[in-house]
């Protein structure tokens, strides 16, 4: 028993560090994608945890990779701290619900990643009383699904390769 | 994935595209300013038929707006992600987009102005 929960601990631990570590490689290396849209590579370890822990266990990546990712770049409680909060807390809410209902990884991927774009643009728009942000949506729409298929996929990938832990007792 | 969520994804991305046909063929023909907003203030208000260098304060130390042939783009932006310079020309026929340079807490959008 303690066995198994340590290496639940374990899985937690590495798949925080993973998020946080492709969070910061891919604003530093790769940047936004046509000026705008950024892959979202550390939802590959999001989704992981939901697969392999559970959904308490993707909420707590998801906030590691928030605060500690805004930590390390200096940007924590500025507003890129708080779009990037808005993000984050949309995709994590409806990856849940998917979750939940039983969809599978890509869809949970497609419409996660879909949600992370949502709920930045939401906070733009509040943080700057800007409405007009809005007509950023349909871009980013489309952008996502694809990047949202591209996660889907490496994370199946992943979880192949992983041997699955016992259910939670 | 199943056959539904296809179905769904795809609906999705059918009304991304009308949203982005409705904005590239909007009506253009009133008149438009081009505001740049720091924090929740406008701080400086542009004509983009008119060519010109606009240079504006942000919270990392600003930027500049070129305007061009009605287009506007960020130039000498002092940031560190330069995601505002990425996001390149913006003009009064494209989607509307407003340029945002987040560190700056600046942002450029077209504002309509009445016939």
């Amino acid at each position: 028993m303690t066995i198994e929960r340590n290496r639940r601990f374990t899985y937690l631990a590495l798949l925080s560090a993973v998020a946080i570590a492709l969070n910061l490689l891919e604003s530093i290396y790769i940047g936004p994608i046509f000026g705008v849209l950024r892959i979202g590579l550390a939802n590959i370890a999001a989704l992981l945890a939901l697969k392999i822990l559970g959904r308490r266990e993707l909420l707590i990546v998801n906030v590691m990779r928030v605060v500690i990712g805004n930590l390390l770049r200096g940007t924590i409680f500025g507003s890129t701290f708080w779009i990037s909060s808005g993000g984050v807390v949309l995709s994590s809410i409806v990856m849940v619900l998917l979750d939940l209902a039983g969809s599978s990884l890509m869809f949970t991927s497609i419409f996660g990643s879909l949600a992370h774009s949502g709920g930045q643009v939401l906070i733009v728009i509040l943080l700057y009383h800007q409405p007009g942000m809005a007509a950023i949506l349909p871009y980013l729409m489309l952008g996502s699904i694809p990047t949202g298929i591209l996660i889907g996929i490496t994370a199946g990938l992943v979880l192949k390769r992983i041997r699955p832990l016992k259910p939670r007792p | 994935m199943k056959r539904k969520e296809w179905i769904i994804t795809a609906v999705v991305a059918a009304i991304a595209v009308i949203a982005l046909l409705v904005l590239k063929f909007r009506d253009t023909s009133s008149g438009y300013v081009v505001a740049i907003q720091h924090r929740n203030t406008i701080v400086m208000e542009f004509d983009p038929m008119v060519d010109a260098v606009y240079t504006v304060d942000g919270d990392t130390g600003g930027l500049q707006v070129e305007v061009k042939d009605g287009r506007w783009h960020v130039i000498n932006e002092q940031c560190p992600n330069h995601v505002c310079a990425n996001m390149g020309w913006m003009g009064v026929n494209d989607i509307g987009i407003p340029i945002t340079c987040l560190p700056n807490n600046i942002i450029i959008f077209l504002e309509e102005t009445p016939k």
